[in-house]
């Protein structure tokens, strides 16, 4: 009997934990795990423009082993990546200073901080590129007052990439922000209370309390944000704009898949240069998720 | 497991319907057959990437209507950019609109692949009435599939204030390399303390970079279509000869030139002579400095050479209302119509002794400089994959001409996956 009654238990459910279920996960198939199963069917094929295709074996991924540009492109995104990264420490000072207790004019921050994330990406991008502007740039002017001549920011390699990797940090910052602040929220008073009792200062008391109790904000950030970092395209494809000659050595992984899909008609290799990503964030993300028992605190 | 198996059976069914949705049977009617008769009642689409090009097209509608009343046409404008991701689209798709525009890196494409219906047979289009080199950017497999529209050759546009300022007569006829040189280097040496520039530089492909190749003798593209013309010794002549202009600061650098486009440079009067198409005059008739603007023939190497590309007008080969497209695309390639798109000042016409009538339609510049080139101009360059290698040319031509020592290397890596590409079409 014991051994009979979780099946019947089962069976008087019938179908409907399913059903339940259906809504969301016929959602997820279509829209997430076929376009995967379809990709990696895909990287061994080779495609006509008008969808026509055959089968390629790994002639696609014995191209990407001798394309100049994969290398190149897997660390130009692993550097936007690491520098969009450093916004959380950025996140985690601003959003503490945001949320003293008594602290005026706190709302006006909050909308100043969030405004990034209500602007449209494209339109944030030209002004950006403005900004970065060799002859008119308002960043140049500055470095000139300092006695500096500044860089042609857009349109030399590195600092290109340093350029788009400033403005992919500056516009991480808002949701770090409010999640960080949610975080400070939910941290109880009596915590800042019993460590002023032992003589803490406000730094010690933000190095020995508040940092340790953010840590499962933080470590969710770092995984956003790296996966984010790691899908850069639409930001670089609208600072960089047409006939840069920075261009060729600063593609993202992304903009490579882009370029192979769209331009040159090449849909297998795209493919295998989007399982490539996949990859990336893949292990990247394990690695996260490893390393995280050696810091960070759950209650 | 019943939960998996179902998942598993569902994922199945889907990839089932997925796979059955890609095999498509075609079914096409190669033959054109006759024009539609008068009354004919249908409807048609007209696919073009022009906004500033459709009350012309408009009028030409309403012109085609005085002989088939009955057949209504709808235009549908999409920007460039996107134009053709969108036609790719709605090819895969069997939805390509009855008629629509098309370009010379593009034709090849939609032909080989069966998308373009052969015009060989359709009444009252005769090649004879366009210039060759551009029915050749129209024909395939020796038919043609596209009729041409309108041209656009690559003159030398010219500021004759800022060439007297630097005290230049203007020019009259084609000038060689080394006048332009010098012409650029008088103006720069003049006036480049007020930030102007004797040549406003840049990496366009058609009006300047293919140009200089051909004038030096060599070639974008083999003519069989198989090889990159990019590492030749006559390339790389044509890339050096606008390398040392940067190099001896007469032309503004390739990191300039991105920032500031020549085109803006020189409708804003911050650059003396720019080689560009007739395509700029409706530009630069609203230049603030329109007063001072001229153009002279391109100028000339070793060889003189010009590039000549227009816009065709195909039918799809699979339009279910093949006598009603027929009808109408005969009328776009008509006389006629040439004359009302050339009126409107929208294109050059491409209809043989039009011209005159988009040469007075703008009367600022005199543009039958354009004209007069077509007679010679080379066919633009154009393969299959024609979209593939553009790109490649928009990634390294800026290294090719960075100034930072990697000229060769760039063009040679320019040449390489150029001829990547063109291997892949075969």
């Amino acid at each position: 009997m014991n051994h009979d009654a979780p099946r019947r238990h089962r069976s008087r459910d019938g179908a409907w934990p399913l059903v339940f279920l259906a809504p969301l996960m016929i959602g997820v198939i279509v829209f997430y795990f076929w376009p995967i199963l379809a990709t990696f069917l895909n990287s061994f094929s080779s495609f006509g423009p008008f969808g026509d295709r055959s089968f390629a074996g790994l002639e696609n991924y014995r191209t990407m082993l001798t394309d100049s540009f994969i290398p190149r492109a897997v660390l130009n995104t692993a550097v936007y990546t690491a520098i969009v990264l450093l916004g959380i420490p950025i996140a985690v000072g601003v959003a503490s200073l945001m949320n003293q207790k008594g602290l005026r004019l706190s709302r006006f921050y909050q909308v100043l901080f969030f405004l990034p994330a209500v602007s449209m990406p494209v339109a944030v991008a030209l002004v950006w590129r403005m900004i970065f502007n060799q002859e008119f740039g308002v960043v140049n002017w500055a470095l000139g007052l300092l006695g500096i001549e500044g860089p042609y920011w857009i349109t030399s390699p590195w600092w290109a990439l340093l350029a788009v990797s400033i403005v992919g940090l500056w516009a991480s910052l808002p949701l770090a922000i409010i999640i960080l602040s949610a975080g400070l929220q939910g941290i109880p008073s009596e915590l800042y209370e019993a460590a002023q009792l032992d003589g803490a200062g406000s730094l010690q008391q933000f190095r020995s309390v508040t940092v340790p109790l953010l840590t499962p904000s933080i470590f969710f950030l770092s995984i956003i944000t790296a996966i984010n970092g790691f899908q850069l395209f639409d930001l670089l494809f609208a600072m960089m704009g047409q006939a840069n000659p920075a261009m060729a050595d600063t593609q993202s992984l992304v903009y490579l898949f882009y370029s192979e899909a769209f331009r040159q008609n090449d849909q297998g290799y795209a493919s295998v240069i989007a399982l490539l990503i996949l990859l990336i964030i893949g292990v990247f993300t394990l690695l996260q998720f490893r390393m995280q028992r050696k810091w960070v605190h759950y209650e | 497991m019943a939960s998996r198996r179902a998942f598993l059976g569902l994922a199945g069914a889907v990839t089932a319907t997925a796979l059955a949705g890609c095999a498509r049977e075609p079914e096409i009617d190669p033959a054109i057959g006759p024009l539609a008769e008068p009354g004919l009642k249908d409807e048609i689409t007209f696919g073009i990437w022009d906004k500033a090009q459709e009350p012309a097209m408009l009028q030409i509608v309403d012109a085609f209507h005085e002989h088939y009343p009955d057949i209504g046409v709808t235009i549908s404008t999409t920007a460039f950019g996107p134009y053709f991701e969108r036609l790719r689209i709605q090819a895969q798709g069997d939805d390509l609109p009855d008629v629509f525009w098309i370009n010379g890196p593009n034709f090849e494409l939609y032909a080989s692949y069966g998308m373009l219906q052969d015009l060989s047979e359709l009444e009252g289009f005769d090649p004879e009435n366009y210039p060759p080199n551009l029915v050749e950017l129209y024909t395939h497999e020796g038919a043609p599939y596209a009729i041409p529209k309108d041209f656009d050759t690559i003159a030398l546009w010219f500021n004759r204030d800022l060439l007297h300022r630097a005290g230049l007569d203007e020019p009259t006829d084609s000038w060689s390399w080394d006048e332009y040189r010098e012409a650029s280097g008088a103006v720069t040496r003049a006036l480049g303390a007020e930030q102007i520039w004797g040549n406003a530089g840049g990496l366009a492909n058609q009006a300047l970079i293919y140009p200089l190749i051909m004038q030096a003798g060599g070639y974008v593209i083999s003519e069989d279509k198989t090889a990159s013309g990019y590492d030749s010794p006559e390339a790389l002549e044509a890339f050096r000869f606008l390398d040392g202009m940067i190099r001896d600061g007469i032309a503004p650098d390739v990191r300039y030139t991105a920032e500031n486009q020549p085109k803006d440079l020189f409708n804003n009067g911050r650059a003396a002579l720019y080689p560009s198409g007739n395509w700029e005059a409706a530009l630069l008739q609203d230049s603030p400095v329109r007063d001072h603007l001229g153009v002279a023939p391109m100028i000339h190497g070793a060889e003189e050479a010009n590039v000549i590309h227009g816009i065709g007008v195909a039918m799809s080969a699979r339009s279910r209302h093949k006598p009603a497209a027929s009808a109408f695309l005969a009328f776009l390639g008509s006389e006629q119509a040439h004359r009302i798109q050339a009126e409107a000042g929208a294109a050059n016409p491409a209809f043989i002794g039009t011209n005159e009538t988009y040469v007075e339609a703008i009367p600022e510049f005199s543009l039958d400089v354009f004209v007069d080139a077509a007679e010679t101009a080379r066919t633009y360059p154009a393969s299959e994959n024609t979209s593939a290698w553009l790109q490649l040319e928009e990634l390294l031509y800026p290294k090719i001409l960075g100034g930072d020592g990697q000229l060769e290397s760039a063009a040679e890596e320019l040449a390489t996956r150029m001829d990547g590409v063109l291997a892949d079409e075969s």
